[in-house]
């Protein structure tokens, strides 16, 4: 039964003929049922905020989800979820955060909470750009991605053929990110390229926290032939 | 080699007449007129003690007279029952007229009978007369030699026990003929007894008897002798009944001497006795020997009976000659009670005696005495008849202590167990100090120790316990977890919901 507690008690045997000869009982140890202890997993969702999941604990009735900014500081919690993944806004960009999450079971009207989850450390940054590779003229490439919320540029990147080694083409500005609240005015043409040679692209976004450029993973390579 | 004995003692007395001449004596006064011997007088033969012990000295003297010359010298050739000769030729003759050789008998002294083989005077004009032992009866010079513990023999009938010849002679009692020896008659003998033959009788004639008890009777001359053979081979006898059977010897005499002694702890027996040593004796089923005379000596044979005691002599025909000793009409019966014959005892001990003087470690005490101390002593009674009994015995109150092992206390490993006294079992089975168990399971180690004190203790050899650590396994479960134990062939768990309470067994798992 959940938070009862329970002795256990262990003692070894040797088969002597038809007899077992018992050891001593171990020492009589405590163990009291609780929920399973979730293990987390934490991802950036955006440049102010995370997202943490987890699977499923069995007989759990719901999860406490809390972070801080120190591993060993306080915690702020966020209201009690029964899904088994949560949100974690307002956050700030680049910036560590602590999250971990345990499970509870009611029993009556107590909450019987399981351990807490190993601690993991998340940082908002901005989300990863989903480009678009197209072909302009027999000498230029377009290249186009989705907006991203909170970036302040984008960065494309260029190999030809098979080298993997990128030229990065130019810095987005802010023009681009105002852009970006029509969302599909984001792209770039790469003109005065190579009839009949491939091209291939990549973009990361990039947010400016102070003077420091904060970054989205790149994107996925995608490859373009004028 | 008793022909071999015959020729030695021949060449010994040949040797007497060769140091000796006769014409030594040629110029001794009145010598041409005397050439009669001298005449010795058997009559006056005698020996001052017949039984003797080392530190004895047996006197054998005979008067001898000569008519004319007078006595020169005595010879005296005597002969032990296994063939060694003694002899003394004496000079002088004593105040009382007699000539006395006075024989010191010492450790060294071969023991058993001796005889007169011959005895030989000698006149001063060298006259000899010569008498022999298979031609005349010398049997009151015989003295026996005895070992210092030996009893006396008091019965009065004669055996013999080895092939002997007998020339003229009288026996005054009844005559008994050891099994495998041949009496061969070459004289006149009277027997004025009954002979009963367990070996065999050869009567050339002139033997003179009651009856003759023996199994079968030959007429005639026969070298095949078995026992029970009579064998007449001629001359006259005078024998008033013969009386023929497979068991032909219908009692042997067996007389106890003095107290019968019984150490009542210990339940042995003490006894002397006498009889004639012609039949295989045992007391209470335990074969008995003879000393050289016929008596024995029992000091520690169990009494199979507590109210009687049985001496049986099993005679060469298979005979048992049975006598029954019942305890409560034993007039000279000593008992000793609280204290056997190395006893060990683990309690006060209180000594009874009925008779005698009875010493515990020299100390005399009375009957009744308490012994409480702990340690070995030794009780001795002094009886009036000379008797000296000795009872060593042991107070041990103390328990045997064992070591290696604790009771009650279980144990993971091999333990080696010591103990200082007495003999242990381990289960059961005799167990040897300085053994190790290993065997895994309860033990009981008893040991118990010459006195009776035991100690007993229980012990285990058991797996080591495990360490265990417990966890949730979710909102309804726990899990219990253990390092392996290397004895174990599997693991019982079991949990309860209070420490004290009753708790559910898991099935066994290993």
């Amino acid at each position: 039964m959940t938070n009862m507690t329970y002795y256990v008690r262990v003692r070894a045997y040797r088969l002597v003929g038809t007899t077992n000869v018992y050891s001593a009982y171990s020492t009589v140890v405590q163990g009291k049922p609780i929920p399973s202890t979730p293990v987390i997993t934490v991802a950036s969702l955006g440049y102010n905020s995370l997202k943490a999941t987890w699977a499923t604990i069995s007989g759990a009735s719901g999860y406490e989800v809390s972070y801080s900014t120190a591993q060993a500081g306080t915690y702020t919690v966020l209201p009690l979820t029964t899904s088994v993944s949560a949100w974690i806004p307002g956050l700030l960009t680049n910036t560590v955060y602590y999250v971990r999450v345990r499970a509870y079971r009611l029993v009556g009207t107590v909450k019987v909470y399981s351990a807490y989850s190993t601690v993991i450390q998340g940082k908002p940054t901005p989300s990863t750009p989903v480009i678009t590779v197209t072909r302009v003229s027999s000498t230029s490439l377009k290249v186009n991605w989705t907006g991203i919320s909170g970036a302040g540029g984008y960065e494309v990147w260029k190999s030809t053929g098979t080298n993997t080694t990128y030229t990065q083409l130019t810095a987005g500005t802010n023009t681009t990110y105002t852009q970006l609240t029509t969302v599909t005015t984001t792209y770039y043409t790469n003109s005065a390229l190579v009839t009949a040679t491939n091209y291939n692209y990549k973009v990361r976004a990039y947010r400016l926290v102070e003077t420091i450029k904060v970054y989205s993973y790149f994107s996925a390579i995608l490859s373009g032939t004028p | 080699m008793k022909q071999l004995n015959s020729i030695v003692r021949i060449f010994f007395f040949v040797m007497f007449l060769l140091v000796f001449p006769l014409s030594s004596f040629s110029v001794k006064v009145n010598a041409e007129s005397d050439i009669i011997g001298p005449k010795v007088d058997l009559t006056t033969l005698s020996v001052s003690k017949y039984e003797v012990y080392p530190g004895d000295t047996v006197t054998v003297k005979v008067k001898a007279t000569d008519d004319k010359s007078g006595i020169k010298d005595i010879y005296f050739l005597y002969e032990s029952s296994y063939g060694l000769l003694l002899s003394r030729t004496v000079s002088t003759v004593g105040s009382d007229g007699y000539y006395s050789w006075s024989i010191p008998i010492t450790s060294s002294t071969q023991d058993g009978v001796w005889s007169l083989y011959a005895i030989t005077a000698t006149d001063n004009a060298g006259n000899r007369s010569s008498i022999y032992s298979s031609s005349q009866d010398l049997s009151k010079s015989e003295f026996n030699v005895l070992n210092i513990n030996t009893p006396r023999n008091n019965i009065t009938d004669k055996w013999i026990l080895t092939n002997t010849t007998w020339g003229d002679r009288t026996i005054s009692s009844d005559l008994y003929i050891g099994p495998n020896a041949i009496l061969t008659i070459n004289g006149t003998v009277t027997v004025k007894g009954n002979i009963y033959v367990l070996g065999a009788l050869v009567s050339y004639g002139n033997l003179s008897t009651s009856s003759i008890y023996g199994r079968n009777f030959i007429y005639g001359y026969t070298n095949t002798f078995y026992n029970g053979t009579v064998n007449f081979r001629g001359g006259t006898n005078m024998i008033t009944s013969l009386i023929a059977s497979n068991q032909p010897i219908p009692y042997i005499p067996i007389n106890v001497i003095g107290n019968i002694v019984i150490d009542w702890d210990m339940n042995l027996l003490y006894i002397q006795g006498e009889t004639i040593p012609i039949a295989d004796l045992s007391i209470d089923g335990v074969p008995v020997a003879y000393f050289a005379n016929g008596t024995f000596i029992v000091k520690d044979i169990k009494l199979n009976n507590s109210s009687e005691i049985t001496i049986n002599m099993t005679d060469v025909f298979g005979k048992i000659h049975s006598k029954i000793l019942r305890l409560d009409n034993i007039e000279n019966l000593v008992r000793i009670t609280g204290v056997g014959k190395n006893g060990n005892y683990n309690s006060d001990r209180t000594i009874i005696f009925n008779k005698g003087i009875g010493k515990l470690d020299g100390t005399v005490v009375t009957s009744g005495f308490m012994v409480s101390k702990e340690g070995s002593y030794l009780f001795t009674l002094e009886l009036t008849d000379g008797k000296l009994f000795e009872i060593p015995f042991v107070i041990d109150k103390t328990k045997p202590l064992i070591t290696g092992v604790i009771n009650g206390t279980s144990y993971n490993t091999s333990k080696t167990i010591t103990f200082n006294d007495g003999t242990g079992k381990l289960d059961g089975v005799a167990f040897t100090s300085g053994s190790t168990v290993s065997i895994f399971g309860s033990h009981t180690l008893a040991v118990t120790d010459a006195a009776g004190n035991s100690t007993t203790i229980q012990f285990s050899i058991i797996p080591s316990n495990p360490v265990i650590t417990v966890f949730s396994l979710g909102y309804n479960s726990l899990k219990a977890t253990w390092a392996a134990i290397s004895s174990a062939t599997g693991y019982e768990v079991s949990y309860s919901t209070s420490q004290t309470g009753t708790y559910i067994v898991l099935p066994l798992t290993t």
